[in-house]
């Protein structure tokens, strides 16, 4: 009887052990993170995870090791061990933070449309969190180069008027499409100037020029059957690559222009950012 | 009695607080083999030579370190114990794996009986043979070892690769050279035969018609449109035949690498190991 109680009374010791050895661990594991050691850090995380029969630190190990992966751009791994914290805990709080991880991750990997889906499901669980949804909304405008959304929602989530300035800006050097689309159906080769690109623009008018030409030509001379061919060949196929380089053109432009904000953002912005 | 069984209990609760908790050979041992599973080699070696002067180090964890080395591509030289035959078959799944031809000597056939690592060496020859295009009388009577529905595939696999079904792109250029477009047709491209056709053809008519009306200029225009198309058009042709090729022959590797990732016929050197 004595043994048996003796033995109760000792286990605790031994769970309390193991308990220690844990605790042990993840603050090693944070102390790797926060040296920049993800690497290492992920790895001893994947320890914590293994020992760690009772899943006490299940939520805190994944999520550390989702930071790891996120930080090494191994996004679809960042995102599972997200999952996985978010499964592996009761706390409401906690959830969320894995959840508000897992939309950083899809901002940084352009996924917007699973972006948008998500975070309307997660607006309906934590509808007291709308204010940082729309804080995050407003990054996923902003990485999709949508800058009036972004400023809007960030005006809305009431953030520091750096981002907001900063959309505006972005918003001012942005080339507008339909301005470049009208000006190259009216005279070929225009829109393509206006997006800086001034070769392209004098060889399309150039071929555009020549189509036309010989189509007048053709009709000129009574071969009517000339002109359609020549038109349709020649001419018609010139003046759509004008507009289709338009539009690629401007959404190089713009592209260059929104990677340009982002990476200021990225330096220089000092607030949470995906 | 009651006493020494006390004793003991406070010993082990004293031992378990006082080991390295996470970091104890065992465990050391039980997470090196896991990350080697997940794929960490470089990490699981670290795991495994940590374990250098312990009771934990033996034959057994000095293969896993090889293993590692193998996964790392760091192979010169190995321990030589019990486990090198498994390692050189771990060396030449890995090179297998990485699309190189894997020579299995005689002598190691040879040794061949019935034991786990032995068919798998085995297996690898046929594996390897195949991609190599040879069928031998070994590969013949081992066969049976992928079972009835692999050994079907690895058959069938083998004979489109020693017999695959090919185009001329030499055939394919006179072919269009002499009707535009029927090259494609000869490599199954219906749409951009018809396409070359139309095209060339209009443009010939046209360059005819202006130069026998005595528009000479237009000709000219219209037979160096034409010309452009037919040299695009031929080109075209020998392309076609060169991709319809290449495509044949990725899409008989494709199929193999896919039977050998669903259907795993090899089985991993440390999974050997461990039921020994």
């Amino acid at each position: 009887m004595f043994l048996h109680f003796f033995l109760f009374l000792t286990l605790p010791i031994v769970i309390n052990a193991q308990k220690d050895d844990l605790a042990k661990q993840f603050d090693f594991v944070d102390s790797l993170y926060d040296s920049g050691r993800y690497y290492d850090a992920m790895i001893e995380a994947e320890r914590l995870l293994f020992f760690d029969s009772l899943k006490l630190y299940h939520y805190n190990a994944n999520f550390i090791k989702g930071q790891c992966y996120r930080e090494t751009g191994q996004f679809k791994n960042a995102r599972y061990c997200f999952e996985l914290a978010a499964v592996n805990t009761p706390s409401k709080d906690e959830k969320f933070l894995a959840e508000q991880e897992i939309l950083r991750v899809l901002i940084l990997e352009r996924r917007y449309s699973s972006f948008d889906k998500r975070i309307e499901i997660l607006e309906r669980v934590f509808p007291e969190k709308s204010v940082i949804f729309d804080y995050w909304r407003g990054w996923r405008y902003a990485f999709s180069g949508e800058w009036e959304d972004a400023r809007e929602k960030f005006s809305i989530s009431d953030t520091s008027s750096e981002l907001i300035k900063l959309c505006s800006m972005a918003e001012e050097k942005e080339l507008s499409m339909t301005k470049g689309l009208v000006l190259s159906a009216l005279i070929p080769g225009a829109g393509q100037a206006y997006a800086g690109e001034y070769l392209n623009s004098v060889i399309t008018l150039g071929w555009v020029a020549l189509g036309a030409w010989l189509v007048y030509d053709a009709i000129r001379a009574d071969r009517f059957f000339d002109a359609l061919i020549e038109a349709n060949y020649v001419l018609f196929r010139f003046y759509k690559g004008n507009l289709s380089n338009t539009i690629d053109y401007i959404n190089r432009r713009n592209l260059e222009i929104k990677n340009e904000t982002l990476r200021f953002l990225q330096i220089n912005y000092k607030g949470l950012k995906p | 009695m009651r006493f020494r069984l006390i004793l003991v209990s406070i010993l082990f609760i004293f031992s378990v607080s006082a080991q390295n908790g996470l970091h104890s050979p065992e465990k050391i041992l039980s997470f090196g083999k896991h990350i080697y599973e997940l794929g960490f080699h470089d990490k699981a070696k670290y795991e495994f030579e940590r374990l250098t002067g312990t009771p934990q180090f033996n034959e057994k964890t000095q293969f896993y370190i090889d293993l590692c080395r193998i996964e790392l591509e760091d192979y010169f030289t190995f321990t030589n114990n019990r486990y090198l035959p498994h390692l050189r078959y771990a060396i030449d799944k890995k090179r297998f794996e990485s699309g190189i031809e894997v020579i299995v000597s005689p002598d190691r056939l040879e040794i061949t009986d019935t034991s786990e690592l032995s068919l798998n060496i085995l297996k690898l020859k046929i594996l390897s043979d195949i991609r190599s295009k040879k069928f031998d009388d070994v590969d013949k009577n081992s066969i049976h070892l992928f079972g009835s529905e692999g050994s079907e595939f690895l058959l069938d696999n083998l004979v489109e690769r020693v017999d695959p079904s090919t185009k001329s792109p030499l055939f394919a250029g006179i072919l269009s050279a002499i009707v535009p477009g029927l090259g494609r047709v000869y490599t199954g491209n219906y749409g951009d035969a018809a396409a070359s056709l139309f095209i060339t053809s209009i443009f010939a008519y046209l360059a005819y018609s202006n130069f026998f009306d005595g528009h000479y200029q237009r000709a000219w225009i219209f037979t160096g449109i034409a010309a452009f198309f037919q040299g695009g058009n031929i080109y075209g042709s020998v392309a076609s035949a060169k991709i319809y090729n290449e495509s044949q022959r990725e899409l008989t590797e494709k199929k193999f690498w896919e039977y050998y990732q669903k259907s795993k016929p090899l089985k991993q050197p440390n999974k050997i190991v461990e039921e020994e």
